[in-house]
């Protein structure tokens, strides 16, 4: 079995969070799918070390969970570009929790982006810790996995936000 | 923020670089302070709890969940508790892999901590980004810096985060020498890196305060301490881990969800980095004493904010340590041996990044844990980080609210606090009047 190394796929989230847990939970059953369809990488802790590990892969995609406060559990985003992240004001990031958008706009500033990157999120809910992801959550993956196989076929170069529900 | 001729009130609501949910309040009368509290209200995570009925081969993978930056902290004080209880004598080989081991988890640390975390308050910047735009060269040493440390926990850990290659015994695979080939280039590299670092950061200017602090950390005859030593402080402290819990307690404070740790009832400790260098500096390797020297940096240094530069200090030595084991690893094949359980109480206190951490554990004869007790680094540190806040502003109080929330916060992440492992941010609230 041949691992196609030039893929990245990141689940970040945390297992025990309720819909925080979503990026672990897809990644995983991918991972399970498609094995040697590209390296996958489950995160829970430290996000700043993305800055190295996604060093000369070809494609990234990473995979969390969102909380937009506007749309219903289980909405899927999709972005093909850092600018709506990078557009956020705040930051806030510890030793642990060095977010998704925080290591988007190091990369950024320090010329570390990977060549393409796809980011997909699904709305959350339930936020509360020793919680399940929520049902409406979990029956995103399919429209994840579908993304997840048409970005891998056909690597998109427009910078334009798509939204599934 | 408001002020009146003899009350102000700062507050800041949010505290960013530091991990976990919390707040500080001041309030300040008549330039004395009248109440500070570090306020942690992050839910408890209950991990003792966890590990009650569960076996005890199972402790250094469950106790690793509690931090994502230093599992391999939890990971050693775990397994050392428990290999004293089953009678289990570590190989010299064992000893120096799980040294090796730390010394990629207090490199990556302290590398996160110092150049993303901490620096950017001596510089004036916001965060690390912001810094970034004016600095990316350090930046990119940084990165450096923590991936050489995380090399070493993927090697040897199985992977970077929450390590999964560490047993009661040993390890489930020990590495073939082949596989550290490319980590000596890094890890060479990385100390240059750390010295150069140690040198540009003394230039900084660290705010003029001290105090005769009581210094907790471990200390032993041959080596600078990270899995093994005497609990020790420079108040006439010198005790086994055995007998922690007859010297240690710790007391809920209203206002908080971590507990806070007490020495003799109701002496203040200060654990971390600073501790370690003043108990230890004759164990540092000669060119790490050297370059601490050259940077001004002499024990006993009362300062908390010059924690950044000790920091570097040990980033440097680990590196080179890391570099001495490397050179006289001899593989020692596969071991299959098991670490039979027996019924009984094991302590252990080891070294984290940010300072001792204390585990105790009670098993069965089947090795099925009835309790456990962890205390982390910060649990220890909750009161002197209060106290210093108190000290400061008052020694501060000129300074403008916005310059003296500022300067609060840094001395909070002097102490680099893992809020989340000891239960768990931090808001600022300063009152005067």
């Amino acid at each position: 079995m041949n691992v196609n190394s030039n893929i990245l796929i990141i689940g970040i989230g945390n297992e025990w969070c309720g819909d925080d847990a979503f990026g672990i939970y897809a990644v995983k059953k991918l991972q399970k799918k498609y094995t040697d369809l590209a390296q996958f990488l489950m995160i829970s802790g430290d996000l700043s070390q993305l800055l190295s590990l996604w060093e000369h892969k070809e494609k990234v995609i990473i995979v969390d969970a969102a909380h937009s406060l506007t749309n219903s559990a289980g909405h899927v985003y999709e972005f093909d570009s850092y600018h709506e992240l990078l557009s956020h004001e705040s930051v806030f990031y510890s030793s642990h929790s060095f977010g998704v958008a925080e290591v988007l706009r190091m990369a950024a500033t320090i010329g570390r982006e990977p060549r393409f990157l796809k980011l997909i999120g699904v709305e959350g809910s339930n936020w509360q810790k020793g919680q399940q992801i929520s049902e409406a959550v979990k029956v995103a993956f399919s429209r994840v996995e579908r993304i997840v196989l048409h970005y891998l076929q056909d690597v998109p170069t427009s910078t334009t936000r798509k939204t599934y529900q | 923020m408001k002020n009146s001729e003899k009350s102000r009130e700062i507050k800041l609501n949010y505290l960013a670089r530091v991990e976990g949910e919390g707040s500080f309040y001041v309030k300040i009368k008549d330039h004395e302070v009248m109440e500070s509290q570090l306020k942690i209200f992050e839910p408890p995570r209950f991990f003792e709890g966890f590990l009650q009925g569960r076996s005890f081969r199972e402790a250094p993978d469950i106790t690793a969940r509690i931090c994502g930056i230093c599992p391999v902290a939890y990971q050693m004080s775990s397994v050392h508790a428990l290999e004293k209880i089953c009678g289990y004598q570590a190989t010299t080989t064992l000893n120096e892999l799980r040294r090796l081991l730390y010394c990629g988890e207090w490199i990556e640390s302290h590398a996160l901590h110092t150049f993303m975390l901490h620096v950017p308050d001596f510089l004036g910047y916001p965060d690390a980004i912001a810094m970034a735009k004016d600095h990316k060269d350090w930046v990119e040493k940084a990165l450096y810096l923590k991936k050489a440390g995380n090399d070493i926990v993927n090697i040897l850990g199985g992977r970077e985060i929450h390590p999964i290659n560490v047993k009661v015994g040993g390890f489930y695979r020990y590495p073939h020498p082949s596989e550290f080939k490319n980590l000596k280039e890094r890890l060479e590299k990385a100390q240059e890196i750390a010295h150069d670092a140690a040198h540009w950061m003394a230039t900084l200017e660290f705010p003029d305060f001290e105090f005769d602090y009581e210094f907790i950390a471990l200390r032993n005859d041959q080596e600078y301490p990270m899995n093994h030593g005497r609990i020790v402080s420079n108040k006439g402290l010198s005790i086994e881990a055995e007998v922690y819990e007859d010297r240690f307690t710790e007391q809920q404070q209203p206002y908080s969800t971590t507990l806070h740790t007490w020495l003799d009832g109701d002496k203040t400790v200060f654990t971390g980095p600073l501790a370690r260098f003043n108990h230890n500096f004759e164990q540092l390797s000669s060119s790490a004493r050297s370059l601490a020297e050259d940077i001004g940096l002499v024990p006993v240094c009362k300062n908390p904010f010059k924690s950044l530069l000790v920091r570097m200090i040990e980033i440097f030595y680990a590196c080179e340590e890391a570099l001495r084991l490397l050179d006289q690893y001899e593989y020692p094949g596969e071991i299959k041996d098991q670490v039979e359980p027996k019924s009984g109480i094991g302590r252990a206190a080891t070294e984290a990044p940010r300072g001792i951490l204390f585990h105790r554990y009670q098993i069965d004869e089947k090795g099925i844990i009835q309790n456990a007790r962890i205390v982390a680094p910060t649990s220890h540190n909750q009161h002197v980080i209060e106290e210093d806040l108190r000290r400061l502003v008052i020694q501060f109080e000129d300074l403008s609210d916005e310059l003296l929330t500022e300067r609060c916060e840094q001395a909070v992440r002097n102490y680099d606090p893992c809020i989340s492992c000891s239960t768990h941010f931090l808001k600022v609230k300063i009152e005067r009047e």
